[in-house]
Order: C-alpha cells, then sequence, then structure tokens
C-alpha cells in the first residue's frame, strides 16, 4: 500500500491559539490577527470530554428505570501544560512572549475575551483528526505561576486552563 | 489504474466537518456535509487519500460542458 500523507507526517501533538480581531483590540501587544502555531512549547493538553447527564427515575417494583436525558451537553475544562523560556521562545508575527501573553489576558476584565485553540494529538497533518474549542467561548479560568528550574535552559513550567461552551471535532483537510 | 484528481477541480465535504487551513494567516475553515470547494492547497496524492481512503470528499457533480476532476490512466485494456 502506497504511503499516505499522513503516514509520513510526525505525530507531535499540534496546538494552535487563535489570535481574534477581539484580542488584537484589547490587548496592545498584539497587532495581527492570526493563527499561532505554539506545539514548540506545549507538554501536554488534555480536557475537551464531553459529558452529558441522563437521569434514571426507578418507580418502586420495575426493573427498568424512566430516562430523562438532558439535552445540555458539557466539555470539561481543557488543560494545556508548557514549559518555555521566559523572553526567549517567542511566536508569530507579533512575536508573543506566551507567558507574558496569558499573563496580560488571563486579568482582562473589561470583555469577554475568548482565546479558541485548535488541537490534534494526532499531529494535524491531512486527514488527521483535530478538535476545536468555542470561537467565542473560551476563556481562561486557570493560569498557574511559573515553576522553575526544568533542564538546563532553566524552562519554566506553567499550566493554562480554558473553560469552552463547545468542542468541534473535524478532519484536516 | 491510477486515479489522478484535481486541485482545481470542485469536491463536496460528505464526512464533516472539514478544516481547511489558509497558508498565509494559519487560520481554518469548517465546512459542513453538502458544501463544496476547490482544494488547491493540496497535491494531488493527498486529494486521493481524502477521497479514496479516508472518504472525506467526493468529487462534485460536473455541470453540463464543466470540466471533469479527474482522470484515468490504464496501463492496458483487453
Amino acid at each position: 500500500m502506497a504511503k499516505t500523507a499522513n503516514a509520513t507526517h510526525g505525530k507531535r501533538t499540534k496546538v494552535e491559539a487563535v489570535m481574534t480581531a477581539a484580542l488584537v483590540a484589547a490587548l496592545a501587544s498584539l497587532t495581527t490577527a492570526e493563527t499561532i502555531d505554539w506545539s514548540s512549547v506545549v507538554k501536554s493538553i488534555s480536557g475537551g470530554e464531553l459529558t452529558r447527564t441522563v437521569e434514571k427515575e426507578y418507580v418502586t417494583g420495575d426493573d427498568t428505570p424512566i430516562l430523562s436525558y438532558d439535552t445540555n451537553i458539557q466539555y470539561s475544562d481543557i488543560v494545556i501544560v508548557f514549559l518555555y523560556t521566559n523572553g526567549k521562545d517567542t511566536i508569530g508575527t507579533d512575536l508573543i512572549d506566551f507567558g507574558e501573553f496569558l499573563d496580560d489576558l488571563a486579568v482582562v476584565t473589561s470583555s469577554d475575551l475568548s482565546l479558541p485553540i485548535i488541537w490534534s494529538v494526532a499531529g494535524g497533518a491531512i486527514g488527521d483528526e483535530e478538535r476545536l474549542s468555542s470561537a467565542t467561548e473560551t476563556f481562561v479560568v486557570g493560569l498557574t505561576a511559573p515553576v522553575g528550574g526544568v533542564g538546563d535552559n532553566a524552562k519554566v513550567q506553567r499550566t493554562l486552563t480554558l473553560s469552552t461552551s463547545q468542542v468541534t471535532k473535524a478532519t484536516v483537510a | 489504474m491510477t486515479t489522478k484528481y484535481d486541485p482545481k477541480a470542485d469536491y463536496e465535504v460528505v464526512r464533516g466537518p472539514v478544516s481547511i487551513k489558509d497558508p498565509k494567516t494559519n487560520n481554518r475553515t469548517l465546512l459542513g456535509i453538502g458544501e463544496k470547494t476547490k482544494l488547491t492547497h493540496l497535491e494531488p496524492h493527498e486529494i486521493a487519500f481524502l477521497v479514496e481512503e479516508k472518504r472525506t470528499y467526493r468529487v462534485a457533480t460536473a455541470t453540463a460542458g464543466g470540466k471533469g476532476a479527474r482522470t484515468e490512466t490504464k496501463g492496458g485494456e483487453g
């Protein structure tokens, strides 16, 4: 069988952050609306699992319950752990230091700024599965302070937690 | 038999959504089932992979007088 594009691609998890026009307008450090690949500093990404409640009501004497399906679907928080060298790992057109950027974003309270995330644990090559968090409702709900001294280059580790209302599954194509 | 797919032809999404990346901004567009697009950002063998292996797209029905999306070359006929 011939090799496919998928089979010849590396398998590093791909994580992208969408710098929306609203983010550019709100943060002085940004001038360009673009999608930034920050896989180079991401250590792991987890979460975004779907949960849906089904309530079971039992009537005395009956073996089978009366089921009540909740139409509300919820997604767990997305947790991204990243390792970077503060002030040296810059990404994207605006040379963003992701730690500084997130520090700025996390404290904005004047408007609801969404930071949509696109990720593919398969690597993001043609035909791979990827997931996209809500474009308008992906909010920073947690950002740890840097934990230092990782490796000879003194990289620091931080954890970003995002709450999202929706996760969409798509195929890279 | 080898099938060559033309990136400039129209393809219809049959298993979606699909995520298409703009090579300049890296921004992505999502296309749902039934939507049609050209695949000029892909190589013919990548289109073949998506059409034949992943079954993500199919060749859109050609309009009258339109140009076909694929050409087939055969090794020989009996």
